[in-house]
């Protein structure tokens, strides 16, 4: 902790513990599996708090934690492939349930949901968990990534189209 | 404006109320006399509920002290009560008829609500958290923090704005209905037969007509100010306190 803090400095804490559901769900998004997203979750704070300073007041808390999440994990992948250590797909979200208990039959709709989640590349996921999940417009979506909403629009279209391959395989009969 | 590029992209737009006030008219033409595309676009509406009932969880759950602390949160709130009241201003709704320029995190879930369309599109993007006798608009009252989007059974979208205590003790929601130009602000207050509606403004008031709303007798439609009066609402609820009143499903303390 720090000690000798000015008087007028930044404290997050409480606004952070307002917007945290809302983080742990971009996290579990994210992250491909609960115990991943728990990690997320609580990296992005720690950073967050060790950075309160270079928040600026009055712009979106929510918009900047997601920043601070998604260099993180970004960070971790690299270190992991570096590493040459592989992140398999199908073990994220494969065997548990809602609570995270493992069950041996995962096929719930739920479940399927999570794994196509999962099963997308980062930028989509990122976009959908951003505009579908927590309700952002293409224009924040935009803004945060740092890409045009033309590319927002795109991706986004690709990654629907993607979970609704994996969402009805083998229900091609319709 | 960016414009769709290819008939997914517009579908998608459409769903993430991204198309401007005239190609979102021409698409709701279009998905009364296209029923292919209808059943396209309540297909992906499907699947994005489904994803947020996936990822739904975190959103339920308590967040206990242990967690706070394990996260260098605990302890916040002790020594600056100023820092916790909830900014109105940011969590107000977008103007109605602006597009794609949303302040602050409000999408135009826009969904079209009239006969036909919506019964082509047969929504089924519903808020689901135990299922059962209460209605989804129970439901999302009851589970949705504010500033976030729910679903209703309908399709229609509803937003919390914030959450007060009324003077006889009822816990109250002032929330958004729809959004743009076929949005509303309400207040409900809940009892034991669930949330309450208590005043709705006039684009509300529209939205409002499903069986899953119930207006209470004495509902105000001419304003929420003078509804906020009749209630001798207390300040709005901070973010923590809201989230325990909504972890311990609305029930005071002192029950």
């Amino acid at each position: 902790m720090k000690t000798g803090s000015p008087p007028e400095a930044v404290d997050l804490r409480e606004d952070i513990i307002a917007i945290l559901p809302r983080l742990r769900r971009f996290c579990l998004a994210l992250a491909r599996g609960p115990d991943r997203a728990d990690d997320l979750c609580q990296a992005t704070v720690e950073r967050a708090l060790s950075r309160q300073g270079q928040f600026t007041p009055g712009t979106r808390l929510d918009s900047w934690m997601y920043r601070i999440a998604q260099n993180i994990h970004i960070d971790e992948g690299r270190r992991a492939n570096i590493r040459g250590t592989e992140v398999d797909v199908d073990e994220a979200f494969a065997l548990s349930g809602d609570d995270g208990v493992q069950i041996v039959e995962g096929r719930s709709d739920l479940a399927r949901a999570r794994q196509a989640m999962a099963a997308l590349p980062i930028e989509q996921r990122t976009l959908l968990a951003l505009v579908v999940l927590d309700g952002k417009s293409y224009k924040e979506a935009a803004d945060m990534m740092d890409i045009p909403i033309g590319t927002v629009m795109s991706r986004l279209a690709r990654a629907r189209r993607a979970i609704d391959q994996q969402l009805h395989k083998g229900a091609e009969h319709d | 404006m960016t414009e769709p590029a290819s008939p997914d992209e517009r579908i998608v737009a459409f769903l993430d109320g991204a198309l401007d006030d005239e190609a979102q008219a021409a698409f709701e033409a279009e998905l009364a006399s296209n029923p292919a595309l209808a059943a396209e676009v309540e297909r992906m509406l499907a699947n994005d509920g489904l994803l947020q009932e996936a990822f739904a969880g975190p959103m339920a759950k308590g967040v206990d002290d242990a967690l706070l602390a394990r996260m260098g949160l605990a302890g916040a709130g002790l020594s600056q009560p100023a820092a916790s009241v909830i900014d109105l201003a940011s969590r107000r709704p977008a103007e109605p008829g602006i597009a794609n320029d949303n302040p602050s995190g409000w999408s135009r879930w826009w969904l079209p609500l009239g006969g036909g369309v919506a019964a082509a599109l047969a929504l089924m993007v519903t808020f689901g958290l135990g299922g059962g006798s209460s209605s989804s608009f129970d439901a999302a009252l009851d589970a949705t923090p504010s500033g976030q989007i729910a679903a209703l059974e309908d399709g229609t979208k509803l937003t919390p704005v914030l959450s007060f205590r009324a003077g006889d003790g009822r816990y109250c929601r002032e929330f958004s209905l729809g959004s743009g130009a076929a949005g509303g602000t309400g207040v409900a207050c809940r009892d034991d037969g669930g949330w309450q509606v208590e005043a709705l403004d006039q684009g509300a008031t529209e939205l409002a007509s499903s069986d899953e709303i119930q207006v209470a007798g004495g509902a105000d439609a001419s304003g929420l100010d003078a509804a906020y009066d009749r209630l001798a609402a207390g300040d709005p609820l901070t973010g923590e306190a809201e989230l325990e009143m909504i972890t311990s499903n609305w029930k005071n303390a002192e029950e």
